[in-house]
């Protein structure tokens, strides 16, 4: 089966920001959650896949088509909800089905109303008297319309309440029940990703520094409480980055088994998403 | 590209209709012997140059770029939409002033016709270069540049007036608007080079 995403050594350089070789895929049928601090290079990585900015280097495929080359193809096949509403004001739900009908060829107008219906959109009251979830929502309403088989998310749930945001996560896994149908979303609320992630992909300063199936992810990786003695004990190749405190130390390991094997006396708890984060964002080596 | 040009329009009904209203007005009184047709082609050229300016800040007050540009069609359809609309712009505005021009008891519509046609000669050389000045700054940066596009050849055609110097141009009209109209596919290749370089 072709993979919905493939990226391929994608470079960009901005100024003083550079994406260094990132390599993502993402397989159809699940969904990938690209998790980074703000700045780290998520939108940028995004864009690159929506040919809104134009590579160093690298290739991207969308379902097999090249996202430069064969722009109209991959597009086709597309959603996408960026982190705000871009649609106007002053335009009406009921007006998005005239503008973005002709755009493209399986717009399907009474799934965009029962996605009104649904989300409990007025068709003719202004955009401008929505509130965020609304809007989000509606964005999300116009992304799914035309049957895309990728959803892109660029921190499309951040804003928003739990209830809304649970809504929306609700949608996704709806979304994904079709196994030709996968989904890449970008967010720094990693608790939403628990939810919902198949993959995980960890961009750090541009690059990406930690990435696989989130299940193993939080299966093999742990954290280790100790004293700094204790620290100093460790093998670093048992230690993926430490913390050190005023009233100790933290170690994050990658492989929780041979460490509880190698050092049983020491306890390794379950770690997130978000506490790796941490230990790769704040944390430094052995 | 059909939905990106009723998009523009869409976003500007409001505006449309005031213009609309302010037109039937303007009309009544023309026909009450009010007021002279002559100032019509001068209001409808800053409509005309003030609608084209507002389609591009509403599309950055709502950062649309990006979202057009996640369409099938991309920058391509994005550069060729908005151009469409500015031309059907110009045409319904054209069509707008011939219509009164036919209209009996308008005093100055004698001259109505050939004064569309100077209007659309002259904005036609205006959209040439502002169009892709407008996708290569955004509407903010190029406004003061879009206000000295429009001042300059003004100023000289009132010198040309003034000096009894306008007949020659006045006998090239028609391929003056030719030229104006052949103008628009090189503005259109330069704005979509514009927008192929750029960066969203």
């Amino acid at each position: 089966m072709t993979n919905a995403i493939e990226v391929r050594g994608v470079s960009k350089r901005y100024g003083e920001f550079a994406l260094r070789d990132v390599n993502l895929t993402l397989p159809g049928g699940s969904i990938l959650g690209l998790i980074g601090e703000n700045g780290a290079g998520k939108t940028t990585t995004i864009k690159c896949i929506l040919n809104l900015i134009h590579l160093d280097a690298g290739t991207i495929r969308i379902l097999g088509h090249d996202s430069v080359r064969e722009e109209r193809q991959a597009k086709e096949e597309i959603g996408v909800v960026m982190d705000e509403c871009f649609f106007h004001d002053t335009l009406k739900p009921a007006d998005l089905d005239r503008i973005l009908a002709p755009s493209w060829k399986n717009w399907d107008r009474d799934l965009y109303r029962s996605y009104l219906k649904k989300f409990a959109l007025p068709e003719k009251q202004l955009i401008r008297e929505f509130s965020r979830g609304m809007k989000m929502k509606l964005s999300l309403a116009a992304a799914l319309s035309h049957h895309p088989r990728i959803l892109i998310l660029d921190e499309a749930t951040s804003g928003l309440d739990p209830v809304v945001r649970d809504e929306i996560l609700e949608e996704f896994l709806g979304f994904i029940r079709d196994e030709e149908h996968a989904i890449l979303i970008s967010s720094h609320i990693t608790s939403d990703l628990e939810k919902v992630a198949d993959y995980i992909a960890y961009i750090h300063q541009g690059q990406v520094v930690l990435s696989g199936a989130k299940d193993e992810l939080l299966e093999s990786h742990g954290r280790v409480g100790c004293t700094a003695r204790q620290l100093a004990d460790l093998d670093p190749q048992f230690v993926a980055r430490v913390r050190r405190g005023q009233f100790g130390c933290e170690a994050l390991v990658s492989d929780r088994k041979a460490f509880r094997i190698r050092y049983p006396s020491l306890p390794v708890d379950p770690v997130s998403l978000e506490e790796i984060m941490l230990f790769i964002g704040k944390g430094e080596n052995l | 590209m059909r939905g990106l040009i009723w998009k523009d329009v869409l976003v500007n009904r409001a505006q449309l209709r005031m213009y609309g209203i302010f037109l039937a007005v303007y009309l009544v009184l023309a026909r009450a012997g009010i007021l002279n047709l002559t100032g019509l082609v001068c209001i409808l050229a800053v409509v005309l140059f003030v609608l084209t300016l507002n389609v591009f800040a509403y599309d950055d007050e709502s950062r649309w770029d990006p979202c057009v540009l996640c369409l099938p069609g991309g920058r391509r359809q994005a550069v060729l939409a908005r151009t469409l609309f500015v031309l059907l712009l110009l045409g319904f505005v054209s069509a707008a002033g011939a219509l009164v021009a036919l209209m009996p008891g308008l005093q100055g519509r004698e001259g109505m016709l050939r004064s569309m046609l100077e209007l659309c000669t002259f904005f036609l050389f205006i959209l040439d270069v502002l169009l892709p000045l407008l996708w290569y700054l955004g509407v903010e940066r190029a406004r003061p540049f879009a206000i000295t596009l429009v001042m300059f050849p003004l100023v000289g055609l009132a010198l040309l007036e003034k000096a009894e110097a306008l007949e020659p141009l006045e006998k090239l009209l028609g391929p003056l608007f030719l030229l104006a109209l052949a103008g628009m596919g090189v503005s259109i290749i330069v704005s979509l080079h514009i927008v192929e370089k750029k960066e969203y």
